[in-house]
């Protein structure tokens, strides 16, 4: 008994010793990552491999930087754990998921003088109205990158592809894809649109249908919903979700697949757009370390490299690679704008009455061409389109502010249930 | 004892009801079960990833202890652990397996986060929050209330019901959140009306329920007639309609307690912590407290120990997963499930003694019909063995 | 339709091996809650098993059929019915309480499948394997829809099926599962006859956990065409599976047409779905609510036959008898 209790002590008093050695230790920290789910996630993976890359290339040791995985969007861990990183002695934090913000936001209200950057978030944009009380904290940043690009091209090599299967004379029937979305809103309904018209850019007449799962991470969910496209006639199916069941089914069916975030192997894989986050860490970590201010909102763009296209698939067609260096040129130099407002129309949207309807929002000319349209870009809770971001006949995407704001259903994309 | 009839068929051992240890015995007992449990978990960690077993116990201590935040965190989980057991141990100890306490937290959450969203703005924060504790705690007891009925009406299987239930709270979460967050975005942004005040800071009064509740659970189990009512409908229902305990009531009453208890704590963690709901707000709780209101024998003084346990052993391995740079969640359930496998299996050697019985088939093939002697061997080696446990 | 009722049988197996291994160990009347960590612990065992294989073959794009199969299905049971030994040890010698050990195994089975996912497996090959684990028969086109629904399945579809219907037979006609019966109805009656307890009951456990262990297998190699991220899918699996045990009243027999149903209440949503996030919300909760309405019916009717083992969920303590 006496000999257990022994024991007992010694590791106790190990174990302070311990924590006291190991705080006087530490270097001095520096960068903070939080994560929405772990590593087995692509979109999460995504953010850390450019992580622990530009904490590498910056020359910081290993115990300056961590990451944390699986801190949800509900509840307080988010919050705590940012908290937990200020205390320390952290210089930066950043987290990667939409429904983290409120917490980080939270965090940069209480440590001044520690920087919170948040990834795909809106925060910033109350900062573009005239009401400096809404704005969020100095010390609170947001980033994104123009995706749009990226996916794009990514369309780009899609149309090729149905160019290459149904020959130059491809019929409305054969041109027609699917992409299954997470969420009706307007990150992926921007994501959705600029592949889409890449893929028109090449197939004038192809028309796209798309399935929601109302979940970022549900396979089963993904899975069906490609299957659902591919009997609802889809030749060839995209997504953006973060687990594989889009290209599970469209291996099974033998349909080209073009993907987000990750590469595949499999014969039915195209090609992939990405966002490359290491431009941006290694800005933020530069900042950090000099004390430089960081953007309120940054967005990266194909330019910076933060916008990537994957390595093309073995489903890729012929001659993809020069084409897209080509339109890849054109989008860097300004050429091409993705949102044109030449290149679509938005008849089907104005018409529309039920009850998520942007019809008030759209102004339009006779022949459907989108003249103005209110955006919700100033994030202010209300759900309200109240800044106009057609400019010069171009829909300004990321623009205003990092986070897209693009969420009109133009012709020629139709939402299944 | 008619062993010796079948004395041919006798295995190695057999087992036996030990009579109560000294506290002294079962504390020393569950100790080294926990920390060979967490030296092996370290072990595991260290294999996996670039640290080792002396920095894994730094790091589970660290990172509950390491500052006056996670201090105030760590009880603050602590709390809500405690405060769901709570809810759990008047349907465990009446033998109700409550398997539906996330469904219940979260249905509790909901309706606190439908007062906030709807009485936003156009009542007084004061009016809203005392809705939302009638509201949230009404739903939990609903929820609750429904395998109640079907199990004292009906004698529906009580565990599955509740784990239904579960997802389809989870699901009517989804639906709700779609019907309130326009962007289509299924995020709800936190709410800042209807808040539960903080006292001084954010964990007091989540750390000041559960205390409360554990008292207050506490004396309704040891000192009221409910109380006294429950644990003999547990032992034996048909004891119970003897001594005229109506039976369908208990049950009917203790589960509206059990969900109801669920449904404020639903209410803690929207109104009083994050003011916005998701489906994983309850974070597996309604589990997590199955195992320590189960590990702490529905006594709610044990709970506050099992509590504490948990919460560290999950706390702490956040912190060692930060440390190890292990990016994904797979050995925190390995060891968390270890260290449940150690105490539960701790528990049969607290309960049990195991005997060799060698002598007693050496006895028993001697004398066959000698029934008297072999007794008497048997219980000589018995006192013999009780003899060298107590050194 | 067609679509449907395909993916519906498709999917069914992943119930139907978990509801088969679970109502062989309840019917020992153990209650196993270990179900969605076992599960788990068989997908891991069986890629494992698969990886090795791939790793092993000088050309990884031609694996031999036969041998893919059987060490992907021994591995899986193999490492199943390990974690299946857990809680059997816990429970039956060292009589601790079925419900809190099997939620204990189901944390450490997540657990311990991902982390031997993640460290020891190798997944370059798994595309090539599981196209041949998820092939039906060759003529199953040339029927057309008919062959599509009935012929197009892999062949661990087709096991599961055959394991539901052999094991139903076993429990109805054979001795031994005669004798398992009893020992779930009363052990006590059981042991007096001589059964000995014990040792059907860690039998059943046993086997009922590989069985389990194979639906994970399947629902990686062949569903999800070896793409596998995380647990949490299969623990839910584990979860329904159990339900899917009340659900067929303890037969393995009407197991096989309960996971069809919930197959297809389970993929329905991606069919039918709402256009709006609110109706699909509403429809992926179709399957929960209809198990709990047949719940509800079953314990209304109060039928003999539909009720579980009397002894379940009860420890057996010899020197109480």
């Amino acid at each position: 008994m006496k000999k257990v209790l022994a024991i007992v002590l010694c590791v106790a008093l190990l174990a302070t010793l311990g924590v006291s050695l190991v705080a006087c230790n530490k270097a001095e920290p520096v960068a903070a990552l939080i994560c929405l789910h772990g590593d087995n996630s692509s979109y999460d993976k995504n953010f850390i491999d450019a992580f622990k890359a530009a904490c590498e290339a910056k020359g910081l040791t290993e115990d300056q930087y961590t990451i944390v995985v699986d801190i949800p969007e509900e509840g307080n861990d988010c919050y705590e754990k940012a908290a937990q990183f200020a205390d320390a002695g952290y210089k930066v934090v950043f987290a990667d998921s939409f429904g983290h913000q409120a917490n980080m936001i939270k965090a940069a209200k209480e440590f001044a003088d520690v920087q919170f950057c948040h990834a795909t978030g809106t925060g910033a944009s109350l900062s573009l109205d005239a009401d400096a009380s809404n704005d969020t904290p100095a010390n609170f940043h947001n980033a994104f990158a123009s995706i749009y690009e990226g996916r794009y091209l990514a369309g780009v090599a899609a149309g090729l592809k149905l160019i290459e299967m149904y020959g130059e004379d491809i019929t409305d029937a054969e041109a027609t894809i699917g992409y299954v979305g997470a969420w009706p809103y307007a990150e992926v309904i921007s994501g959705y649109t600029s592949y889409y018209l890449g893929v028109k850019s090449i197939v004038p007449n192809v028309t796209m249908k798309v399935k929601y799962t109302n979940s970022w991470y549900d396979e089963a969910a993904e899975k069906n919903a490609a299957i659902a496209l591919i009997n609802a006639g889809a030749k060839l199916v995209s997504g953006h979700a973060d687990s594989m069941g889009v290209p599970t089914a469209c291996k099974e069916n033998n349909i080209p697949n073009v993907f987000y975030n990750g590469v595949s192997t499999e014969d039915t894989f195209v090609i992939a757009s990405k966002i490359n986050w290491q431009p941006y860490f290694e800005y933020m970590l530069d900042c950090a370390m000099n004390n430089k201010p960081i953007d309120k909102d940054w967005t990266g763009t194909l330019a910076t490299n933060s916008v990537q296209i994957t390595a093309l698939g073995n489903a890729a067609a012929a001659g993809t690679q020069a084409k897209l260096d080509e339109v890849k040129a054109k989008l860097i130099s300004g050429e091409i704008k993705v949102f044109d407002t030449a290149n679509f129309t938005v008849k089907n949207a104005k018409a529309d009455t039920s009850a998520f309807s942007k019809a008030s929002y759209i102004t339009m000319d006779e022949n459907g061409k989108l003249l103005a349209y209110n955006a919700d870009i100033i994030d202010a809770g209300d759900y309200v389109g109240e800044t106009n971001a057609v400019e010069n006949g171009i829909f300004t995407e990321s623009s205003k502010r990092s986070a897209p704001y693009f969420d009109i259903i133009i012709d020629g994309i139709t939402i299944i249930a | 004892m008619s062993n010796n009839v079948k004395a041919k068929r006798e295995p190695l051992f057999h087992i036996v009801k030990r009579e109560d240890l000294k506290i002294g015995y079962k504390i020393m007992i569950y100790a080294i079960a926990i920390v060979v449990s967490l030296f092996l978990g370290g072990i595991m960690s260290s294999l996996a990833s670039k640290g080792d077993p002396f920095s894994f116990f730094v790091s589970l201590i660290d990172g509950c202890f390491g500052s006056s935040r996670k201090l105030w965190v760590f009880l603050q989980q602590m709390a809500l652990i405690l405060s769901v057991s709570m809810a759990l141990v008047p349907a465990f100890k009446m033998k109700f397996w409550n398997l539906g306490g996330n469904g219940q937290i979260l249905i509790g959450g909901l309706a606190a986060i439908a007062c906030m969203f709807y009485m936003g703005g156009k009542a007084d924060d004061g009016v809203i929050v005392l809705v939302a504790v009638i509201a949230s705690a009404l739903a939990g007891a609903i929820w609750a209330l429904i395998p109640a009925l079907c199990k004292a009406f009906f004698n529906t299987n009580e565990s599955l019901l509740t784990l239904m239930l579960n997802y389809i709270a989870s699901g009517l979460v989804t639906f709700f959140l779609a019907v309130w967050v326009k962007s289509g975005s299924g995020v709800l942004e936190p709410i800042k009306y209807g808040n539960l005040p903080e006292l001084g800071n954010p964990y007091i009064l989540i750390i000041l329920f559960g205390a409360l509740i554990t008292a207050l659970m506490f004396v309704y189990l040891r000192y009221s007639k409910h109380g006294y009512e429950l644990s003999v409908v547990g032992d034996s229902p048909n004891t119970a309609r003897y001594i005229g305990v109506n039976v369908k009531m208990v049950v009917i009453r203790t589960m509206i307690l059990s969900g109801a208890i669920c449904g404020l704590v639903g209410l803690l963690l929207t109104s009083g912590m994050s003011h916005t709901i998701g489906v994983k707000t309850a974070q597996n709780m309604g589990f997590t407290a199955i195992m320590t209101t189960w590990l702490g024998n529905c006594n709610p003084l044990m709970i506050i120990a099992t509590s504490s346990l948990v919460t560290f052993v999950t706390k702490g391995m956040e912190q060692v997963r930060m440390d190890f740079g292990l990016t994904n969640d797979s050995i925190a359930n390995l060891i968390i499930g270890l260290v449940y496998f150690f105490i539960i299996a701790c528990a049969f050697f607290i309960q049990y003694k195991v005997v060799f019985n060698i002598k007693l088939k050496k006895a028993v093939k001697a004398t066959a019909d000698n029934t008297v002697v072999a007794s008497t061997e048997e219980t000589s080696t018995e006192i013999e063995e009780n003899e060298e446990e107590v050194k | 339709m067609v679509q449907l009722l395909q993916s519906a049988i498709r999917f069914s197996a992943v119930f139907l091996f978990g509801c088969t291994g679970e109502i062989l160990t309840e019917k020992s009347g153990h209650l196993n809650l270990g179900i969605p960590g076992i599960m788990c612990g068989g997908t891991a065992g069986g890629c494992l098993g698969v990886a090795l294989y791939m790793a092993s073959l000088s050309d990884p794009s031609k694996p031999d059929y036969f041998a893919l199969v059987m060490i992907g299905i021994l591995m899986a049971f193999l490492f199943a019915s390990i974690l299946g030994g857990i809680y059997a040890l816990l429970t039956v010698s060292l009589k601790c309480n079925q419900n809190i050990t099997g939620l204990a195994l189901t944390t450490f089975g997540t657990g311990f499948a991902q982390f031997i996912m993640d460290n020891f497996v190798e997944r370059g090959n798994f595309s090539v394997a599981s196209t041949y684990i998820a092939q039906g028969f060759p003529f199953a086109q040339k029927l057309g829809w008919f062959g599509d629904i009935f012929f197009s399945h892999g062949i661990l579809v087709y096991l599961a099926i055959i394991i539901a219907l052999v094991v139903s037979f076993f429990l109805k006609r054979s001795k031994i599962g005669l004798g398992l019966r009893a020992v779930g109805e009363n052990p006590g009656a059981a042991d007096a006859v001589g059964i000995k307890v014990d040792k059907y009951k860690y039998i059943s456990i046993l086997v009922g956990s590989g069985i389990a262990g194979l639906g994970g297998f399947f629902y990686v190699m062949d569903y999800a065409q070896g793409m596998y991220d995380s647990y949490a899918t299969i623990e839910a699996f584990g979860w329904l599976a159990i339900a899917l045990v009340i659900f067929t009243l303890w037969r393995p027999n009407l197991a096989i047409i309960g996971s069809i149903v919930f197959g297809i209440l389970y993929v329905l949503p991606y069919f039918v779905g709402g256009d709006s996030s609110t109706r699909s919300a509403l429809i992926k909760l179709i399957p929960y609510v209809v198990t709990v309405l047949v719940l509800l019916v079953i314990s209304i009717t109060g039928s003999k036959k539909a009720q579980p083992p009397s002894a379940l969920g009860l420890t057996y303590f010899r020197e109480e008898r």
